[in-house]
């Protein structure tokens, strides 16, 4: 099974007074699951820890991609599904759409977010998310 | 040494594996083989372990 994790998942682990730091240690901690997330996605955890950790805690995360602490998947229709996805939800932004588009082709329904709009949201064939980890 | 097996797939299941096998430019039954095995020896991944860093100080 895999768990997709969005930006700000990975920034609450990351900051030690993220209102959800602790929440987001404790399922990592527990989980076996292979955590995977996009490539626009990378792009916000980058941008978002330097600017919030700095360059100590941006350098961490970049180890933790080279030793596949997270996956990173993108495939040949990705841009394709993900803005299909987007077209259909106008306020979703494109790294959440391509998000959706990652749990379809892992074929899982898991993600890791505190991002409530994922509630609204649905895989692409038709399942509700499991967002943890409040649906634990 | 293959051992020949039957199973039982959804029609959807069985177009996106092949589809996902082209992707990878094998067939789908070398990707079949390569998920299982996948499934039943990976590893345990990494724990991420950029955690629990403090905020840089805005100006």
């Amino acid at each position: 099974m895999t768990v997709v994790v969005d930006a700000d998942f990975v920034l609450a682990l990351v900051r030690r007074r993220h209102p959800h730091h602790r929440d987001a240690v404790a399922l990592v901690e527990t989980l076996d699951e292979d955590l995977v997330t996009s490539p626009l996605a990378v792009a916000d955890i980058d941008r978002a820890v330097a600017e919030h950790a700095g360059d100590d805690a941006r350098h961490a995360v970049h180890r933790d991609f080279e030793r596949g602490a997270y996956a990173v998947r993108w495939w040949a229709d990705a841009l394709k599904e993900t803005l299909g996805i987007a077209r259909r939800h106008p306020a979703l932004g494109l790294t959440a759409a391509s998000l959706v588009a990652l749990a379809g082709r892992v074929n899982t329904r898991r993600i890791a977010t505190f991002d409530e709009q994922f509630r609204t949201l649905t895989t692409p064939d038709g399942e509700a998310f499991v967002v943890l980890p409040a649906d634990r | 040494m293959l051992k020949k097996t039957s199973i039982y797939l959804d029609e959807d299941l069985d177009h996106r594996l092949a589809r996902r096998a082209a992707d990878e430019g094998i067939t789908k039954a070398e990707f079949i083989r390569r998920t299982l095995a996948g499934a039943v020896q990976r590893p345990q991944r990494a724990r991420p372990e950029a955690v629990g860093f403090e905020d840089v100080k805005k100006r």
